[in-house]
Order: structure tokens, then sequence, then C-alpha cells
């Protein structure tokens, strides 16, 4: 077989390392330099893209965040102002109804007040007429005048039995 | 019956008798001068207009990069990454070689002992320079793995010396035989081809077809196979085990 042969060995091992250290010179000069960088270039960019996309994220969540918090914020001060308008509001109608029912209950008193003495006026009204009637009607029927003071005594006590 | 060990005759292009040496321009020269040529072009093709975004070309080359570049990630770790241009080099040295071989008429010249050897001598000397470099003496503990039991020594260190020994013969021999024998078996089944005739012929031109086709995928693994093992040798130098 040729690959025995020894003749041939010194040229080959020559342009093994001739065309061998060819094309590392091509990869060192030409493939590093050129495609590594363009390479190590994109990576870059992609990491940078990375980078920015994360924290335009982080950025996104923060505001999402202060979002929520201010509307939650607002619900909470809405509800608060709900909760004392509403208290307001019936602390109000309390005192308004309670002012009402006095006023109310006062002029109850009062009429009722005025009812007794009419009902009181009336009353000595009756008495006067009965006590008039008693006397004329004794005067008629006894003759000569009657005692208006007996007449009027004996009025009354017949009221106070009627009572 | 053409000889089928014929092809891999060298043969001087341009004669360069030293009197003492004979560095002829062989045609085994040619064809490595063709690999580096047709490496450079694709380089020099895909680095031409270099962009963010690449073109065909670019992607073409940037995938033999990455290829090699992870294949050192991968087993070296990023310290590899120094030797990253050698290794460039040998897998784009030895895969050309073997592609350029399947083209009819072209030398081989990754089956001649002589280039696999010497190929598989230098990353053996290096490889170990780095070991020493790196760890001192201390590489010499490459010859006894750890937590085996002492007495177990006198059977472990000769074991694992004669495995490193035998690393360039086996790199080196796996490549030339590879590339040998299926050329050698492709000439062959190709002169039963003509022997056996028109009618005949058709089974052996079925397998050499088939043959063929199988060789392009050994061309390619038994680059895969050279390279990765130069890296396996390499994160044992630079890591030990």
């Amino acid at each position: 077989m040729p690959q025995f042969d020894p003749s041939s060995f010194a040229s080959q091992l020559f342009w093994l390392a001739v065309f061998f250290t060819l094309l590392y010179q091509v990869v060192i000069k030409l493939v590093i330099p050129g495609l590594g960088g363009v390479m190590e270039n994109r990576q870059r960019t992609i990491d940078e893209d990375l980078a920015k996309a994360a924290d335009l994220k982080a950025r996104t969540d923060a505001a999402i965040e202060s979002y929520e918090a201010a509307l939650a914020e607002a619900r909470g001060r809405a509800q608060a102002l709900l909760r004392e308008t509403g208290e307001e509001i019936a602390k109000q109608s309390e005192a308004r109804n309670r002012e009402v029912a006095e006023a109310l209950a006062q002029q109850v008193a009062e009429g009722e007040a005025r009812i007794a003495a009419a009902q009181a006026a009336a009353l000595d009204d009756v008495r006067d007429a009965a006590a008039d009637v008693t006397a004329a009607l004794t005067s008629k029927l006894m003759g000569g005048a009657a005692d208006q003071t007996a007449a009027r005594a004996s009025v009354d006590a017949v009221m106070r039995e009627a009572r | 019956m053409a000889d089928p060990v014929k092809q891999f005759q060298i043969e001087p292009i341009v004669p360069l008798d030293l009197g003492i040496i004979d560095l002829s321009f062989t045609n085994s020269s040619m064809a490595m001068a063709v690999a580096v040529g047709l490496s450079a072009a694709l380089f020099y093709a895909g680095t031409r207009r270099l962009s963010l975004v690449p073109g065909r070309m670019q992607s073409l080359a940037e995938m033999m990069y990455e290829f090699v570049a992870n294949m050192i990630r991968d087993n070296v770790g990023n310290e590899g990454m120094r030797y990253f241009p050698f290794i460039l080099t040998l897998f784009l040295f030895v895969f050309f070689g073997n592609m350029l071989g399947m083209v009819p008429g072209n030398f081989t010249y990754t089956s001649h002992i002589i280039v696999t050897g010497a190929l598989a001598l230098f990353i053996f000397f290096a490889v170990t320079v780095i070991g020493f470099m790196r760890h001192g003496v201390g590489y010499l503990r490459m010859f006894f793995p750890h937590g085996a039991p002492i007495a177990t020594a006198p059977i472990l260190i000769p074991i694992e010396i004669i495995s490193y020994l035998s690393r360039p013969f086996s790199l080196s021999v796996r490549l030339f035989a590879n590339m040998t024998v299926g050329h050698i078996m492709l000439k062959v089944l190709a002169g039963f081809v003509v022997s056996l005739g028109l009618l005949g012929g058709i089974v052996p031109l079925a397998a050499v077809v088939g043959i063929t086709v199988l060789e392009f995928f050994i061309a390619a693994l038994q680059a895969y196979v050279f390279v990765i093992l130069t890296c396996i040798y390499l994160n044992d130098a630079i890591h030990m085990h």
C-alpha cells in the first residue's frame, strides 16, 4: 500500500505543515475577526434588546402597580366619603325628627291646655246657668227672692255628686 | 480490474527533490491546497458582507463556526475557547479532506497514516504540554483516577499510561482506516460493475450508490469524531478527571 511507503513521508509532512499553517492563518486573520466579531456583536445586540425589553416590562409593571394603588386609594376615599356622608345625613335627619317631635308635643300640650281651659270655662258657664235656673225656679215655686248663694252651693253639690 | 490501492498512490506534480529529502508538490499536496482554498473561499464568501442578520453564505460559515464553537464549549468549557482557532482549523482541514476525497478522481489526503498520524501526534504533544503547563507535576495524577484504592495503583497506573500513550494511535488509525477502507470498498465494488457486465452489474452498482451515501456520512462523521476526541483530550488536560 502506498500509505506505508516512507519515500513520500517527507513531502506529505512538509506540505501538511504548510497548508495547515496557511489554513490556521486564514482562520485567525479572516474567520475569527470577521465572523467572530459579527456574532459577538449580534449576541451583544440580542442581550441589549433583551435587557431593554426586561427594563420596559419592569417599568410597565411599576406603572400598573402605581395605577392600581391609586385606584384602590381613590376607591377607599370614595367609600369613606360615602360612609361619612351617610352618617351625617342620618344624624341630621334624626335631629330634625327630634325637633319636629318636640314641637309637635309642645303644640299638643298647648292644645290640651286650651281644651282644658275651655272645658273649665264651659263648666263654669253651665254651673252659673244651672244656679240661675235653680234660683229662678225656686223663686217661681216658692215666691220671694231666692238666695243666689244657696242655689249656687246646691248646684255645686249636685255636680260634685254627678261627677 | 484496476488496482484498488492505486488511488492512494502519491504522484509528484512539481518535483522538488532536495537530494537528502524529497519535498515534491504531489497530488496529496494539491488536495490539501484545494481544501484550504475551499475553506478560505467559504469563509471569504461568508464574511464579505457581514451583517447582523446573516445572508446565505454567512449562515453557512456561521454554522460551521458555531458547530465547532459549541463542540468546544460543551466538551471543554469556556477555557477551551482559547484553542478555538486551532480546533476550527483542524475540523476544516479534516472535513474538507474527507469530503474532497468523495469527489471521483480526487486524492484523499486523510487516507494516509502519515498525515493523520502527524496531526494526532501534534495534538497529543500539544495536549500534554497544556496539561503540564496548567497543573505542573500534578498532571501525572491523570494516571491514577481519583478515589481508587491505593492498592490498585500497580495495575491502574500502567493501564492509564498505556491508554494515554495509545491516544495518538487510535486517533490517527481511526481516521486513516475509515477513509482507506471506504475508498477501497468503493473501488472494488465499482470494479465488479464493469466485470459483471450490463445485467449482473446492477447489483454492485446499487451497492456502490448506497455505500457512496454511507461514505459521505462517514466522511463527515470521522471529521466530527476526530475533532471531538481532540476536545475530550483537551478537556482532560485542562480539567483532569
